[in-house]
């Protein structure tokens, strides 16, 4: 019955025409609502600067008071007790009184002149800026009490002194006021004249003014209560306010002299805009004219029945017109300013400024992941990236060293920061699962409950919301069970991550390796090494996060219950990500072998200020060499072992031999030593492993490139024996070598390889098989290294005699290998 | 004016009457052309049975004590379309006759003796002004024209045809269907009435008011539409036939669904118990002790198994593909 009357109310145009009467009275209401409550913080805020102002007054004139009282007191006190100090007259007292008023006079004339010089000084930079900044600058809270109570001071003054006119005489109370407001408005002079000084600081004002505007009307968009005009308004006054933030960052921009100093404030302001914003976006209505609308055009055949028909009936193309609310708009303009301040740094060489702008990154970071905005992030990253490559590759190369090392803080800052992005976000993905299962168990579906989630969330879910209070609307109760709407919400949040965890790949997987590459082709090899060096630590911890991730995806899955097409969640193949994680591992250790890279690591200076990128590729290519060797991947281990058997040549030859190096000697001999162990132990496990796994391939390539990097020396015989000696650290020394930890452990890793395989050795406790390789049988049975049997095997016999003292593990492995092939050749006969 | 003892009247053409004051009394006035809405749902709820079940030939069963005289009374019913085995007669004459319901009501048939070959037809006839008086059924012509295209139009005067109850056969909407409809007709004549309604809305511009202000707010008024007519659809579960609103859960439209179909097996589970009931009526004629009942077979939905996938539905034990599946397919 309702119905049919609502209906037919509705087909009568009186009722439209009194229903917009209605809404305008409504307005009215509103509207006066909303001007009082902001006339209503505009005084409170001028009351809470009076208050103070006033108290600062009070406290002044306490002193002041107290400063007048013992004058006077010690006056009189001299007076009674003294007699060379002889009565005032009245005549003096008042030439005093008269004189002191001349000075307060003198005073107040000497400040006003003054201020009025600054000021017609600097009115001369008002015409350089637009209409509205001036006005928003006069009208400014601070300046305008303080000029309001010196105009309410002068104007009382003023008005007592012309009272006789009138037939009244000014009493004593209105002597104390004036007096009182006299003082008070001295007071306000030192204010006023502090903000003459800063008069034109645009930061200030966006601080002070724009910023707190413009979060004021975003709360007031986000206001529920609030009618659709009022929202309107506010969105707009938003947007002005947003506009005039950005003249005045244009302004900024235009000043090149002073940008050290302003441009990381505004970025700071951008910063806190966005971070408020991001904080708040989602309590603003999804279909809000906060968001402008971006209009797109439905197809006849795919915008159902109705309105097709109605649109045929009307040939109208309006019917399937559809508005878009864009959400993003705000964050990207506020990217694009952010972006375009490093590319101003960028614009006049100040590095330092870039590195410091590219820096406050990391606090927005934080705030990308905690809201799922990891494509804003990324958005704002590439951008990164194609401003700091090109002005790379503009700025010339060759610059001195102080900017050389900033350049290289950018890319390192450009890389940490991305993966700082990427991890936190995976981070979020794993503690947001909790708060998702908290409002699941809540199971309460209205757009107030909707809030507690992330704003993406939000925006997909809001369908579901607006279903069940249709049924409720409709059927009278809820028709939609749990585990539907769960299945559906889990499906939106898993196309989400399903976006969001290739980008994080692609990241790790082209990113930043193509960055390096494109730092290399720049002839910064510093650069490039530092970034693939810093990325190493998170391919290595990344696999485990996504070991995590599997779990939790696999908790996910748990709440598919509706089989149908439409509902299956997607299936994002995580364990194939981790692989791909690990191959662009293998893949950043071999650039780390290319020459064009590493370049740099050659000159002999360690600079400080930089990571020790020598030390640091040494030891990851050693143990990229070892992982090479244990997966039995020849092809791998041909591209990491030439620079690694360079460095260590490097290093044993030329690097620790340098006497500039200042440490003692013995240290000295052990280092040496230790790199010639580790490039021995190395090749002597090619050696090891190419036996056990019966693959020759693996040592013959190592070996063959150690001859020819050893046929280059001038005298073979003596530089083998020279590397035999000083592998020994016995010979030379008390101690055992200080870096002979890693060693240890590639040969801990072998033994237990061995023994998983059911090999026995001297150590194991049962007995095995023995390996049908000779040279593995020797090693586990004798006590020697990895690399004892490198020179046993492959050193000793290029000599004709040994005429010098060798290491007994050496020997004795030696004369075994020697013996066991004479057997084998004795057994042939 | 004629009184006569006479078969109905089968085929009427209503232009050609003349109705005249006494003749309103007795014909209703002619019943609005159904519109949009309406002519939708009433195609959409006289369509019990599905095609896809239109092949297998058992989809009723038939309790009687004399298979001649069944085969004999329904073989030779006069349906819309040839002539097929008695399975699909009666699908067919069931479906008409929920048609009739759903458009006028009542249904009428009666037996029709052909002498000359000896059958029995049965055929239906207009339900238009034919009234019961105490169990005998009168049709009331009003005067008309025939048409006739050797010759000249013939005048036929008004009359009465009084029938013979034993042949005629006399088919009514359930009592808790019926108010079920006209709870929801009376919304839907008015949503159908207004529909086009936006279109008055937008004042004409003129040459001294070139804009003229529109105080029509159309989002409003599409959603009192949409509301009314979701609320007035709730007890039949009509979808309106529309697929392109996104507020509708899949729980909505399969409750939805599963009340609609049921509503049209209780309709066709009634009209088969009606017929069984008329037919042994009428067959009584032939043979006195007569009797004949036809009942649905398991091969079309039953209500226990509907009610029983709504319940599982509210447990969430079913998906949603096997409910839609059960209500169309079968």
């Amino acid at each position: 019955m309702i119905d049919r009357l609502k209906i037919w109310i509705g087909s009568k145009p009186w009722f439209w025409k009194f229903r917009t009467r209605l809404g305008k009275i409504g307005f009215v209401f509103e509207r006066g609502a909303y001007k009082r409550g902001t006339s209503l913080s505009k005084a409170k805020t001028n009351a809470r600067i009076l208050g103070s102002f006033t108290w600062i007054g009070l406290k002044s004139l306490f002193w002041v008071a107290l400063g007048l009282a013992t004058l006077i007191s010690v006056e009189g006190y001299l007076r009674d007790n003294l007699t060379w100090l002889p009565p005032l007259s009245v005549d003096d007292k008042e030439f005093n009184i008269d004189q002191l008023r001349l000075y307060a006079q003198l005073l107040t004339a000497i400040f006003s002149i003054y201020f009025a010089t600054i000021g017609i000084i600097l009115s001369a930079g008002y015409t350089r800026l637009r209409r509205d900044i001036i006005q928003m600058l006069t009208n400014e809270q601070v300046g305008s009490v303080y000029a309001r109570v010196l105009v309410l001071a002068a104007m009382f003054c003023l008005t007592a002194t012309a009272l006789p006119l009138f037939g009244f005489e000014p009493g004593l109370f209105v002597y104390v006021i004036g007096t009182v407001l006299t003082l008070l408005s001295a007071l306000a002079l030192f204010p006023l004249g502090q903000r003459l000084f800063n008069f034109f600081d645009l930061n200030l004002l966006v601080r002070g003014e724009i910023l707190p505007n413009i979060a004021r009307h975003i709360e007031g968009a986000a206001n529920p209560k609030n009618s659709i005009s009022l929202a309107n308004h506010h969105s707009k006054s938003a947007r002005d306010a947003l506009e005039k933030l950005l003249y005045i960052d244009e302004r900024v921009k235009g000043d090149k002299e002073s940008l050290e100093d302003n441009l990381p404030a505004l970025t700071d302001d951008y910063t806190a805009l966005l971070m408020h914003y991001l904080q708040q976006k989602h309590t603003i209505d999804q279909e809000s004219y906060w968001f402008p609308r971006r209009s797109r055009h439905k197809q006849w055949f795919f915008a159902g029945d109705n309105a097709t028909s109605m649109a045929l009936q009307t040939s109208s193309q309006h019917m399937l017109l559809e508005e878009k609310p864009d959400h993003q708009w705000l964050e990207n303009e506020i990217v694009d300013r952010l972006a375009g301040h490093i590319e101003l740094a960028f614009q006049v060489g100040d590095f330092d400024l870039a590195l410091k702008l590219l820096g406050r990154f990391s606090t927005r970071a934080s705030a990308y992941a905690a809201q799922f905005q990891f494509d804003v992030g990324m958005q704002e990253l590439k951008r990164f990236r194609e401003i700091v490559e090109q002005a790379l590759a503009t700025e010339d190369a060759l610059a001195d060293g102080d900017s050389a090392v900033t350049r290289i803080g950018i890319a390192d800052a450009w890389a940490a920061l991305g993966s700082n992005l990427c991890l936190e976000t995976l981070r979020r993905m794993m503690t947001f699962e909790k708060e998702l299962k908290l409002f699941f168990d809540a199971d309460e579906w209205s757009e107030k409950s909707l809030r507690s989630l992330p704003a993406f969330l939000q925006v997909e879910l809001a369908f579901i919301v607006e279903r069940i209070e249709f049924e409720q609307q409709i059927e009278g109760h809820r028709l939609s069970k749990p585990k539907y709407v769960q299945q559906l919400a889990v499906q939106k949040l898993l196309q989400h991550y399903a976006k969001i965890l290739p980008e994080v790949c692609d990241f790790y997987q082209n990113m930043v390796p193509e960055f390096a590459a494109t730092l290399a082709k720049l002839k910064m090899s510093e650069a490039a090494t530092q970034v693939v060096l810093a990325s190493l630590h998170s391919h290595w911890k990344l696999p485990r996060w996504f070991d995590e991730l599997a779990q939790l995806l696999d908790r996910y899955r748990e709440y598919e219950h509706y089989t149908e097409t439409q509902y299956v969640l997607p299936n994002i193949d995580v364990v194939e990500m981790s692989k791909q994680i690990e191959s662009s591992r293998d893949d950043a250790l071999a650039t780390l072998g290319s020459g064009a890279t590493v370049g740099h690591i050659f000159e002999p200076k360690h600079n400080e200020e930089l990571p020790d990128h020598f030390g640091q590729t040494y030891f990851e290519l050693a143990e990229a060499c070892i992982s090479a060797i244990e997966q039995n991947d020849a092809d791998k281990l041909d591209k990491v072992l030439p620079m690694f058997m360079f460095l260590a040549f490097l290093a044993a030859d030329s690097k620790f031999v340098d006497p500039s190096l200042e440490i003692n000697d013995e240290f000295r001999l052990h280092l040496i030593s230790t790199v010639i162990n580790d490039l021995a132990s190395v090749l002597g496990f090619a050696i090891l492993y190419g036996a056990y796994y019966d693959n020759e391939k693996l040592s013959e390539g190592a070996l063959a490139k150690f001859d020819a990097w050893i046929g280059r020396a001038t005298d073979k015989q003596q530089y083998l024996k020279r590397m035999i000696l000083l592998s020994d650290p016995n010979s030379f020394s008390m101690s055992a070598s200080p870096r002979g930890l890693i060693r240890i452990n590639w040969k801990i890793a072998f033994e237990q390889r061995a023994r998983n395989d059911g090999f026995g050795d001297r150590m194991g406790m049962e007995r095995g098989v023995p390996h049908k390789n000779k040279t593995v049988r020797e090693f586990l049975s004798s006590f020697s290294d990895a690399s004892h049997l490198f020179f046993a095997k492959h050193i000793i016999p290029q000599f004709e005699a040994v005429d010098f003292e060798v290491d007994h593990h050496i020997t004795d492995l030696e004369r075994r290998l020697r013996d066991d092939e004479e057997e084998v050749q004795h057994a042939d006969y | 004016m004629r009184i006569i003892r006479a078969e109905p009247l089968r085929h009427r053409y209503f232009h050609d009457e003349q109705i005249g004051l006494v003749d309103s009394l007795f014909l209703k006035r002619k019943r609005d052309k159904p519109n949009f809405n309406r002519r939708m749902f009433d195609e959409d709820f006289a369509r019990l049975f599905r095609s896809v079940n239109r092949r297998n030939g058992n989809l009723f069963e038939i309790l009687s004590n004399d298979d001649e005289l069944t085969q004999r009374l329904l073989g030779n019913v006069k349906t819309r379309y040839a002539p097929h085995p008695l399975d699909e007669t009666i699908r067919e004459l069931v479906e008409e006759i929920a048609q009739s319901l759903v458009w006028f009501g009542t249904a009428y048939y009666f037996l029709h003796d052909d002498q000359e070959h000896g059958d029995v037809h049965v055929a239906s006839f207009n339900s238009t002004g034919v009234v019961r008086f105490f169990g005998t059924h009168i049709q009331w012509l009003p005067k008309r024209t025939e048409k006739r295209w050797d010759r000249d139009d013939k005048e036929i005067p008004r009359e009465i045809r009084i029938l013979d109850a034993a042949t005629v056969m006399r088919f009514e909407m359930p009592k808790a269907i019926k108010r079920m409809l006209t709870a929801q007709n009376r919304t839907l004549t008015v949503l159908d009435k207004h529909q086009f309604g936006v279109t008055d809305f937008h004042p004409e511009a003129t040459h001294e008011n070139p804009n003229p202000t529109n105080h029509f707010d159309f989002s409003v008024w599409r959603d009192t539409q949409e509301l009314a007519l979701y609320r007035s659809t709730r007890g039949t579960g009509w979808n309106g036939r529309k697929f392109d609103s996104s507020k509708r859960s899949d729980f909505f439209d399969c409750h939805r669904l599963i009340r609609f179909r049921r509503n049209q097996l209780m309709l066709k589970d009634d009209i088969l118990r009606q017929l069984g009931a008329e037919l042994s009526r009428v067959g009584m004629g032939y043979n006195a002790g007569y009797t004949v009942e036809i009942s649905a077979t398991e091969e079309l939905p039953s209500i226990e198994h509907l009610d029983e996938l709504e319940t599982r539905l509210t447990r969430e034990e079913v998906g949603f593909t096997e409910i839609i599946d059960y209500c169309y397919k079968r």
